[in-house]
């Protein structure tokens, strides 16, 4: 039987309307609808809160953080042009922000000059083989992993350590003892393959 | 701190790597730069899968405490940093075959209550555009209204009343596909502000966009999104001197760099 000659293939419809995307959410939250927003809350919370807890740790304040970020995705969502990138990176980008701006504002004075002078990074009480450690458990997504696994050791590093931990690119020089140039180099090249493996943009 | 040096810290920028005033003085860079700023667009998409990998449970109290808080919280109108307030003489809603004159701020006394549509706010103060709807040839739709446009929600009962009445009237446009759609422009001496307004657009694959550009004598440019579905959509576009019409697309989301053809309705921004 050729195959022009079949019954066409059952189709199976969803009981309910297949949720709606971030993009469409945030639209509708720009407009003051509360439900759409409540909706958005339960798309993106966990991750959200997932991305402030691996920068901060502490559970109390990831969660004081993360209050912060979805009131700010509300009061904004107005501004969001949808032009250069989606609702999820707009709001993972303020998610990120606040969690790397709230770790450096709580560290003491004192443990500032005290890291500065840490020469091997394994002595920095934050445990710097911990944070493979820490992102390996974590990834859940193959594909991240070998993307990241197919950057050099400092590209890799410079990433991650800013990105996960919050560290600035001055901090990561002085943690990887790489010059200050080859750091902002390789936070952007590694970005780049990382875009260029992941499909991305 | 020279382009140069800004050039060298985008990926430091993008992963939040910067003290505060590097971060300021990348961001003053990227209000000038295109190029920087669509590059960091596209590394902060990378970012964003480095964010999204990692869920986690959330604590039930944190989504009742958001709730809470946001129930209570004023919402910031869209940015319009090009439209100056103005306070414009009314004129009562009428389509015209006139062809549309530019609209200069004058001051006017406060407007009486019969002369514009009941649901409309009252104007605390005038704050104020003068709004003309360009149609595809067919005329033109003056459309003036006073009202304080500096919340979200009075902002969404004044453009529910322009979409509505523009939507329904000769001055908006087919789109190819289905829907309609009308660009309400608003020209003062230096630059202008076009509201795009449409209904009824079909609903799109996840991961794709309704597109706006800005065509004229530069390259199309994007403009700002829509969205499908039942309902209307809009968005308020800056425009300049040499934009001549707005087109939409459809396109994958935060992607679009120049138009993918069809286009699915194209729309002159003056008669």
């Amino acid at each position: 039987m050729r195959a022009e000659d079949s019954p066409p293939p059952i189709r199976l419809v969803p009981a309910h309307d297949p949720p709606l995307s971030a993009d469409v959410l945030l639209q509708r939250v720009a407009r003051g609808d509360q439900q759409a927003f409540a909706a958005l809350y339960d798309l993106v919370a966990g991750r959200v809160y997932g991305l402030i807890r691996r920068v901060l740790r502490d559970p109390a304040q990831s969660e004081e953080v993360a209050q912060e970020v979805f009131v700010e995705v509300w009061r904004a969502a107005a501004r969001f042009d949808g032009t250069r990138g989606g609702a999820l990176g707009w709001i993972f980008t303020i998610a990120h922000r606040r969690a790397v701006d709230r770790v450096r504002s709580a560290q003491a004075a004192a443990e500032r000059e005290r890291r500065a002078a840490v020469l091997d990074p394994r002595d920095d009480d934050r445990g710097y083989d911990e944070v493979f450690e820490q992102v390996e458990t974590r990834l859940e997504h193959e594909r991240l992993r070998n993307c990241l696994g197919g950057l050099t050791e400092v590209q890799q590093e410079s990433i991650t350590l800013a990105y996960y931990r919050g560290y600035t690119y001055r901090e990561v020089a002085e943690l990887l003892d790489v010059p200050l140039g080859t750091v902002k180099t390789r936070m952007r090249d590694g970005l780049i393959r990382l875009r260029d493996c992941l499909g991305v943009a | 701190m020279t382009p140069a040096d800004v050039h060298t810290l985008v990926g430091a920028y993008v992963l939040d790597a910067l003290d505060s005033d590097e971060r300021s003085a990348v961001e003053d860079h990227l209000e000038a730069c295109t190029a920087c700023a669509d590059e960091v667009a596209e590394l902060r998409a990378v970012a964003a899968e480095l964010a999204a990998d990692a869920a986690e449970a959330v604590p039930a109290a944190l989504r009742s405490a958001v709730m809470a808080q946001v129930a209570v919280t004023r919402q910031l109108p869209p940015a319009l940093r090009r439209l100056e307030p103005a306070a414009v003489a009314p004129t009562a809603v009428a389509p015209t075959a006139v062809a549309p004159t530019a609209v200069a701020p004058t001051a006017v006394p406060p407007v009486e209550a019969a002369r514009r549509p009941r649901r409309w706010p009252r104007p605390l103060t005038a704050v104020a555009a003068g709004l003309v709807a360009v149609s595809a040839g067919l005329g033109a739709v003056v459309v003036d209204q006073q009202t304080r446009l500096d919340t979200a929600r009075q902002q969404s009962e004044v453009l529910d009343a322009l979409a509505a009445t523009t939507l329904d009237s000769p001055a908006s446009s087919p789109v190819a596909g289905g829907g309609r759609l009308a660009v309400i422009g608003a020209r003062d001496a230096a630059a202008g502000v076009a509201l795009v307004v449409a209904r009824d657009l079909p609903d799109l694959p996840e991961g794709m966009v309704y597109q706006l550009w800005l065509v004229g004598a530069q390259a199309p440019r994007p403009a700002g999104t829509l969205v499908g579905g039942t309902g209307s959509t809009d968005h308020l576009v800056p425009t300049s001197a040499t934009d001549t019409d707005i087109a939409l697309t459809v396109e994958p989301a935060g992607k679009a760099l120049q138009p993918t053809l069809p286009l699915l309705v194209s729309v002159p921004l003056r008669v």
